[in-house]
């Protein structure tokens, strides 16, 4: 699921700027990867956080994985 | 991956197409034709109640058809909120998609509407009230609380039975002696939704995608629930019917004769919106393409026998 991820974060924010946006969160994700919905669904949550378009990616992510059957925890 | 002849990019080609205005099909201040039908014989259950005259069974099929269109104006309710949800899960994603999706939603809220302004019509026109079932968006917040695959495969399945009404009810010649301005209304309300069926089915390609063997199987018991669950709503618009007709007539039936005709609506109603819908072809190939065990559950569930 990680270059879905990425692919929506350089389209919103320009490949640079995603590039750092998602080491950034990912220093907050720790050691985890994204490969299930539920792993994309703590992601966004994280990416939620940051506020602004970041925020709107996060958001848009989260319903994308919870579609794919993720769960609120 | 099924093959199919569409994607999201000729889906909202054929949409712009077919599209129309709200105040072109059905202007605010139109008459309907009470001496004629509204819906064909074959979308109701009239046909099994010989104790009504001709004039009660105009009426009933007039009944019929106001709730028929309410019926549609309720189970839209959680679809928009569905394809929303699919609008935003692809935002930044493929712009097609997303085009598709929203103009799926703006056009289910112009079907809600429409629906709405022939039901304030009949409503001032018909002569008696006519009840009808309540509370749809509690309706909708329980399926939309049911797998996104289940959901999913409700829309398909609602998408493809009104395809499959104005074949059976219109295209093939059922259609003599029908009110001229509820028959316009049904046939552009299917114009617009046979792109939605296939929108419905590239969002469920894209679910079935990821989704494990369990998801899918947890997702048809979903579905089922939502079908028992709207079955049982049919059942209380036919009893509604039963009292709507006694008011449009001034007859009272005997309590054999309520229960017949509570019977027949009922009947009338699942089988024109869930049995047609269950065994479509287009739905049965898209389901044996997710899960051939769900197909069979579905189909025994549908029959009623132990599966």
């Amino acid at each position: 699921m990680m270059p879905l991820v990425q692919e929506r974060m350089a389209k919103a924010l320009g490949a640079a700027r995603a590039g750092e946006v998602l080491a950034q969160a990912f220093n907050r994700f720790g050691e985890r990867r994204v490969e299930t919905p539920q792993d994309m669904l703590d992601f966004a949550d994280v990416l939620m956080g940051s506020g602004g378009l970041v925020q709107a990616v996060g958001r848009s992510l989260k319903v994308l994985a919870l579609l794919r059957g993720a769960l609120e925890r | 991956m099924i093959a199919t002849n569409f994607d999201y990019d000729s889906c909202v080609r054929a949409s712009e197409k077919v599209a129309w205005k709200l105040d072109e099909v059905f202007p605010p201040d139109l008459k309907l034709d009470y001496s004629r039908r509204f819906l064909p014989d074959s979308l109701t259950g009239v046909d099994s109640l010989p104790f009504l005259s001709p004039g009660e069974r105009l009426k009933l099929n007039q009944i019929n058809g106001n709730a028929y269109l309410y019926l549609f104006y309720f189970v839209e309710e959680y679809i928009i909120a569905s394809v929303i949800q699919h609008a935003n899960a692809e935002m930044f994603g493929d712009p097609a998609a997303l085009r598709a999706l929203f103009r799926f939603a703006d056009e289910e809220v112009k079907h809600q509407q429409l629906f709405m302004r022939f039901r304030e019509v009949f409503e001032r026109s018909f002569g008696h009230s006519c009840d009808v079932i309540d509370n749809p968006q509690a309706v909708a917040e329980i399926i939309l609380s049911k797998a996104p695959m289940a959901v999913a495969l409700t829309t398909l399945h609602l998408e493809l039975v009104t395809q499959q009404h104005f074949t059976e009810g219109f295209r093939d010649g059922d259609s003599a002696g029908l009110d001229p301005a509820f028959a316009s209304l049904l046939k552009n309300h299917w114009l617009e939704e046979s792109q939605h069926a296939k929108i419905d089915a590239l969002e469920l390609q894209k679910l079935a995608a990821g989704a494990s063997a369990d998801q899918i199987s947890a997702a048809i018991e979903d579905y089922l629930g939502i079908l028992g669950a709207f079955a049982g709503l049919l059942t209380a618009q036919g009893a509604l019917d039963v009292t709507s007709l006694e008011r449009a007539t001034g007859r009272v039936f005997t309590g054999d004769e309520r229960s017949a005709i509570a019977a027949a609506q009922g009947a009338g109603y699942q089988r024109a919106l869930i049995a047609l819908g269950v065994e479509n072809p287009s739905f049965q190939k898209y389901l044996l393409q997710y899960s051939e065990p769900g197909l069979a559950r579905v189909n025994a569930a549908h029959r009623g026998a132990p599966s």
